[in-house]
């Protein structure tokens, strides 16, 4: 791949480009001006007759005061990370959630339902292209999922609570410690990335196999007992999953995004999937 | 007297508005389209932001005529728009938007790999590869058109050029930002 690629690909696609008539964009400017100026006008016009109208009503009765303003309606639909139940998320619909096991952090993740069949677990999303949400899901399926982890361990399969180590405090060191999860291999290397505008490293796993005692894969978790099952611990409880992993420093605040995927997953949901990840976005708020 | 002198300035003011942009419409249309195809990933798209800031320069008059460099105006104003679209465009029709085929330019057959690369990169990486080699704007302008820092803009262009050579092949050309 070459720059000069690129320059041929945009001099042969500059001789491709169909022209319009200036005239229509013009004469489309012109009313965009009038608009403009229509408004620039009524605005002031609103600005003296609102004036009139509060130096009137602070002389006269007060019953002529207007009614408060509604209650304004969010632009995301506040999702709980531990919901009794598992609702199904509206296509295209806003949603906001204070990730799960990141109480007391000040992070808000945002995200867009991307499409018809995806249910809110309070973790994160998921889809099946099949059957219904119980409470654990049927492969194949896709996850999204936002949480935080500040620990992951060190073996794999020999006990419950397999001892750990600290995550590294830059996101790249953390994100190979991830790669080197015993029992996961690591597809590529970790690379240092952004996401929502945050420092970020990236790494892609896979889980070749569960331990055959508990039937799971511990990742990463945040509590003292790294053992599965308990909250704010992730795992894989399917062979075969391929998981994308990034891990964000959101101004202090530990954050970790991924996606899993399970082996044979329908092209378009994987497409859905992307669509959900890109839409992600990380703020830090008031707690 | 002083009526007509100030409707004579008002018809040469508009003469020179349309002057201007006939000239910068052809001598930039094409050259903003592919740039914004490039950010976009779709050609339709980068055909209507462009038209549209070319709208805007209608509208803007005098302002546009005053302006510096017409073509940066221009395609500030578009990716402006685009990014504002997107910001608005919080429902489905923008997530089915991305899961449709977006539109090509016919007769580019030839470059379908390097559009579909572009496509797969993520759209800060993709802005900033199509302004800096498609536009051949220096680092501190793409910065100042995308509002960002120019570190941001330096790790955005060597992580979109690794990102094209894990598809494409390694790298060649200039590499120095």
């Amino acid at each position: 791949m070459s720059e000069q690629h690129l320059k041929d690909f945009a001099e042969t696609a500059e001789r491709r480009v169909p022209v319009p008539d200036l005239a229509d964009l013009t004469s489309r400017g012109r009313d965009l001006r009038r608009i403009r100026m229509a408004a620039v006008a009524g605005a002031l016009a609103l600005v003296v007759t609102i004036g009139g109208v509060f130096s009137s009503v602070t002389r006269d009765d007060r019953s002529t005061v207007p009614a408060e303003d509604p209650v304004p309606t969010p632009a995301f639909e506040e999702l709980s990370a531990r919901p009794a139940e598992h609702p199904r998320l509206v296509p295209g619909k806003q949603y906001a959630v204070r990730p799960w096991n990141l109480d007391g952090y000040g992070v808000s993740a945002r995200f867009i339902a991307p499409a018809r069949g995806w249910v809110w677990r309070g973790d994160g999303a998921l889809k099946m292209p099949s059957g219904t949400y119980g409470d654990l899901p049927r492969r194949p399926y896709a996850g999204v999922a936002v949480m935080t982890a500040d620990r992951v361990p060190v073996r794999q399969c020999s006990e419950v609570n397999p001892p750990r180590q600290d995550l590294a405090e830059d996101p790249l060191a953390a994100a190979r410690q991830i790669a080197e999860i015993p029992g996961t291999r690591a597809i590529g290397s970790a690379r240092a990335t952004e996401l929502s505008g945050w420092p970020a490293a990236y790494v892609r796993l896979e889980v070749p196999k569960l331990c055959p005692k508990w039937n799971d894969v511990i990742l990463w978790g945040v509590t003292k007992a790294m053992f599965g099952g308990q909250p704010g611990i992730a795992t894989v409880i399917y062979p075969g999953q391929v998981l994308e992993v990034w891990v964000v420093d959101v101004d202090g605040a530990w954050v970790i995004v991924y996606s899993e995927l399970s082996p044979g997953l329908p092209e378009g949901i994987r497409a859905e999937t992307r669509v959900l990840l890109d839409s992600v976005e990380l703020e830090k708020v008031e707690e | 007297m002083s009526e007509e002198i100030l409707a004579r300035e008002q018809r040469r003011d508009s003469t020179q508005e349309a002057d201007v942009l006939h000239d910068v419409f052809e001598g930039s249309y094409r050259r903003l389209v592919v740039q914004l195809y490039a950010v976009t990933g779709d050609s339709a798209e980068a055909e209507d932001l462009v038209q549209e800031a070319f709208v805007r320069a209608a509208a803007a008059g005098r302002r546009f005529l005053k302006v510096e460099n017409h073509e940066a105006w221009l395609r500030t104003a578009a990716i402006n728009l685009h990014r504002n679209r997107w910001r608005k465009m919080r429902n489905f029709s923008r997530i089915r938007y991305r899961l449709e085929r977006p539109t090509d330019l016919p007769g580019l057959e030839q470059h379908v790999v390097v559009i579909t690369a572009l496509r797969a990169l993520p759209a800060h990486q993709r802005e900033v590869l199509a302004l800096f080699y498609l536009a051949d704007l220096p680092v501190a302008e793409v910065a100042d058109t995308l509002g960002c820092a120019v570190g941001t803009v330096k790790s955005r262009l060597t992580r979109g050029r690794e990102a094209l050579a894990e598809t494409l092949g390694p790298w060649e050309g200039s590499s120095d930002v």
